[in-house]
């Protein structure tokens, strides 16, 4: 297994240094499970993806990956766990001067030494999921915002990742390719190695049902559930 | 920056702030530019384990040199045919007026090969493809591709940053000659059609002339420029923070610094190598 813990201590992040939106974190996250995320608008919940991306940098404090923070291993350190992590958010797009199917083999085509042939096989298993596959030559800028959110998802799966941070996943899926995406994560956590999954999402009836772990960001704070209601 | 900028009084700490942020960038420039070719010879260095990788990085260089020297190559020749009828024709009259017929080859050595062929080429790849890249690059940071990238666990600086230059480097040597090959050809057509001459004591001539530092100093120059425009252009397009009203405003000054770094390594280039030459 790559990941055995993931903890922020002492963190703080703000795009402008006097207005923090987390400070002084400190949060062991729970790993082997699906974690929801949540919290109101500007709680500071989608800086989570995009501090574990390498996207942005913490103000203060570290993040710590099998105890070691990611900032200190430098990106070609961190490169090799990125690998292991699969993220699905708006922010991270495809890249446009490529189809869609290339976008989805990108990360295998550079990280693996796989054949082309299978490479292609398993786009297209991906891509038949959601019934997308006959658009795969398509360029990003040509399709309907739900496909184009649907290649940013499947993106995340295709290198079988250990770990998965998705933000608002729902968001521009109709209710059948919802309900396949959270069959894939079932499928991926059964059949291959997914373990972590961390959903930020606001979608309130999709993910009840499903009975999940939650952590807030409030107050600049990251807590469980149960420490909130407890409080 | 902006609050050590409040400290400029007037018009010379101005034009010392732009200087020395100038050097900055160019530093930042350099740097990324020897990251970009020290993270591809990492990857080089374990091909077996970095195959996929070292395949997608070579397919973006042959694109990039598809993109800079094939689809140049018309543009080119035709600019190359049109300078070398332009120079050839007073040239050739002149020295015929004075006998002096057979020099031809020497300047035009001197004028085409040194100086003019290395910088209008380099003048084309600007503005072909040093603008090409610094909006693609500027669009890339706007639609956040680059952090994409980061997400994925791809070393952009290799993957994005070395082919681009390295295909840079290779279209502007391949487009140099080109230019040259086109050019002395037009020149020799023009001149011939004024004032009679054979081809065979035409390429004697400029054969007679053309010397092994005439070719060290056009490569040299070649290499420089398109190092110059690539990291910078580059450079300029990773400068764009959110916004894509910032593209236009950086490839405009890509521009301005590729042309101003051309011209200078030019004639660097040339005072550098006449000095030699009068030793």
């Amino acid at each position: 297994m790559i990941f055995s813990n993931l903890k922020f201590e002492n963190l703080a992040f703000g795009y402008d240094a006097n207005h923090p939106i987390i400070k002084n974190v400190d949060f062991n996250f729970p790993l082997g499970e699906t974690v929801w995320i949540k919290g109101s608008s500007s709680s500071g919940k989608a800086i989570f993806i995009r501090l574990m991306s390498g996207a942005v940098a913490p103000t203060e404090g570290k993040i710590l990956v099998n105890n070691q923070d990611i900032f200190d291993l430098g990106y070609t350190h961190y490169a090799t766990i990125l690998k292991h992590i699969g993220f699905g958010f708006d922010g991270a797009g495809l890249l446009v001067n490529q189809s869609l199917e290339d976008n989805l083999a990108l990360p295998l085509r550079y990280h693996q030494n796989f054949r082309e042939s299978e490479i292609q096989e398993w786009t297209k298993t991906l891509m038949e999921t959601f019934n997308v596959y006959h658009l795969k030559d398509q360029r990003p800028a040509f399709v309907a915002q739900s496909v184009y959110k649907t290649f940013l998802l499947l993106r995340a799966f295709v290198i079988r990742p250990e770990m998965m941070i998705f933000l608002n996943p729902f968001t521009s899926l109709d209710d059948c390719n919802r309900e396949a995406f959270l069959s894939l994560i079932a499928l991926f956590k059964e059949k291959y190695e997914l373990k972590h999954v961390f959903i930020i999402s606001d979608d309130e009836p999709q993910l009840e049902k499903l009975n999940l772990k939650k952590i807030w960001f409030q107050d600049k704070k990251i807590v469980l559930e149960e420490e909130r209601m407890a409080a | 920056m902006e609050t050590i900028r409040n400290y400029t009084q007037n018009k010379v700490d101005e034009l010392a702030f732009s200087f020395f942020e100038g050097l900055r960038f160019l530093h930042q420039t350099l740097f990324l530019t020897y990251l970009s070719f020290r993270n591809f010879f990492i990857l080089f260095a374990n091909p077996v384990d970095n195959r996929g990788k070292i395949v997608m990085i070579f397919k973006t260089v042959v694109m990039q040199i598809y993109f800079t020297a094939v689809q140049s190559f018309q543009l080119v020749s035709f600019i190359a045919l049109i300078t070398g009828s332009l120079a050839v024709l007073p040239i050739s009259t002149g020295l015929s007026l004075f006998g002096q017929a057979d020099l031809v080859g020497k300047i035009l050595i001197a004028v085409i090969s040194r100086e003019i062929a290395p910088l209008l080429t380099a003048f084309i790849i600007i503005a072909r493809s040093g603008t090409a890249i610094a909006s693609e690059l500027g669009n890339m940071q706007v639609n956040k591709e680059i952090d994409t990238l980061k997400s994925l666990g791809v070393d952009y600086t290799s993957f994005i940053i070395f082919p681009r230059i390295l295909g840079g480097i290779v279209s502007l040597l391949c487009l140099n000659y080109v230019f040259n090959l086109m050019s002395l050809g037009g020149g020799y057509l023009v001149s011939n059609y004024i004032h009679p001459f054979s081809f065979s004591s035409y390429l004697y001539s400029l054969a007679n002339y053309l010397k092994p530092l005439d070719i060290l100093v056009t490569f040299l120059k070649c290499i420089g420029s398109a190092f110059f425009i690539f990291s910078l252009s580059i450079s300029w397009g990773l400068s764009v923070k959110k916004s894509s009203h910032e593209v236009p405003q950086v490839t405009s000054r890509a521009v301005v610094w590729c042309l101003a770094t051309v011209m200078f390594w030019n004639l660097l280039m040339s005072v550098i190598s006449y000095l030699g030459t009068n030793i």
